[in-house]
């Protein structure tokens, strides 16, 4: 069947008018509840709850932000894996630029000097920018990815600025890149598994990705930090999060600024 | 029926309205860029839905607040002051999962259409299928 056939075709037309149809009869006849709703759901209710409660200490977190209690403490293990996806994807990326010339080292001028500055200052800015909130990801809305995508914004800023000569000539080339991912994805397994290693050494009970104390056992992550809610392992958790992902998206960046002459196969 | 009722069941219509368009733009489109296009909104779509759901407008007080304490709780009726105006913190946990996962599919997907434009130099579908008619006829 051509393409033309299948866009006149009425029965795709009818198909789309009846999902339409129906899935707003769904929601206009309250099959998602009343929209908005009043009351929190009641996992909502008991996450919120439980999210910083000192006098709750097997089911809480120590931290101030509920998103990332979700996203490092009560789904952890999602978590680790959403992060393995997205090493995964990067992976396949960067297979499918295994085999180009790569990178043919011209003089790349860049921008006019008022741009060049300008960004010099921004770039400074919005490194400070993304390491606080990378690791006020537990007291303010934030969190490791946030942070590693607006640390991966400079990289841009640099090539459209500069040219992506500059970013070798600072020496750091996509090897070194996928190098910082890897000790930043052991980060986050290492962090998720130091319970465990301290169980099997001292024999106390103890679980994978555990924050702070269950019933059947003691162990729990530093909580605070002087004064400072510390949120267990999210704290770290974020950290790693935060180099992974501004690594990964910096190396998806300086893939795609690849010009079109460099991206044809080796001989 | 009240005002906000209407308008936010009108606004989970829209999204819904605005998913069956992308995916006819996935099924139907001959450029291989726009099916992409066309799955990036259909995802973003689905992302506002969930995040539509999660919102809610508190009973005692007029307007939500994000699901962060803004200070260190100190007595249990903190808790439940803070719990009588927040909104749904798990559609917000779950959205920023599927962001990350999106745009590891969306960086490949991105690199394979790179790949299949310099081969084909198109991004028609059905750019082969001619290929080979073409060679047919002649």
């Amino acid at each position: 069947m051509s393409i033309g056939k299948i866009r006149r075709s009425p029965l795709i037309a009818f198909a789309l008018a009846t999902i339409t149809l129906a899935l707003s009869i769904v929601i206009a006849s309250g099959g998602l509840g009343i929209l908005p709703p009043k009351d929190l759901r009641e996992l909502g209710r008991t996450i919120v709850t439980n999210c910083f409660n000192p006098w709750n200490r097997t089911l809480t977190s120590f931290s101030l932000n509920a998103v990332s209690a979700v996203i490092w403490d009560y789904r952890g293990i999602d978590t680790v894996f959403e992060t393995a996806v997205l090493f995964a994807g990067i992976a396949g990326l960067s297979t499918l630029f295994k085999n180009v010339k790569g990178l043919t080292l011209g003089t790349g001028g860049g921008s006019t000097l008022i741009v060049r500055r300008s960004v010099k200052l921004v770039v400074l800015l919005t490194t400070v920018a993304s390491i606080s909130i990378a690791i006020h990801g537990h007291l303010t809305p934030g969190g490791g990815f946030q942070g590693g995508s607006v640390l991966a914004v400079i990289t841009s800023l640099i090539v459209v600025a500069y040219s992506i000569e500059t970013i070798h000539r600072l020496g750091i080339s996509t090897k070194d890149i996928m190098r910082i991912r890897y000790t930043a994805l052991l980060m986050i397994i290492l962090i998720a598994v130091i319970p465990t290693l301290y169980s099997l050494t001292t024999g106390i009970h103890a679980y994978l990705l555990q924050n702070m104390p269950k019933d059947d056992s003691p162990i729990s992550m530093p909580t605070n930090f002087f004064n400072t809610p510390l949120g267990g392992s999210i704290f770290f958790f974020n950290l790693a999060e935060y180099i992974a992902v501004a690594t990964s998206l910096s190396l998806v960046v300086l893939l795609f600024s690849m010009r079109l002459k460099e991206l044809s196969l080796e001989d | 029926m009240d005002m906000l009722v209407i308008a936010f069941t009108t606004t989970a219509i829209a999204l819904i309205v605005n998913i069956v368009i992308a995916t006819y733009g996935i099924f139907t489109d001959r450029s291989l860029l726009k099916k992409v296009i066309s799955l990036l909104i259909f995802s973003d779509t689905l992302s506002v839905f969930a995040i539509l759901i999660g919102f809610r407008i508190p009973k005692v007080v007029s307007s939500p607040s994000p699901p962060i304490h803004l200070d260190i709780p100190g007595t249990v009726k903190d808790i439940e002051e803070f719990l009588t105006r927040t909104v749904d913190p798990i559609p917000q946990a779950f959205i920023i999962t599927a962001i990350v996962i999106n745009l590891a599919i969306f960086s490949f997907l991105a690199g394979l259409l790179l790949q299949y434009y310099k081969h084909f130099e198109s991004l028609d579908v059905h750019v082969l299928e001619e290929e080979e008619v073409v060679d047919e006829v002649y």
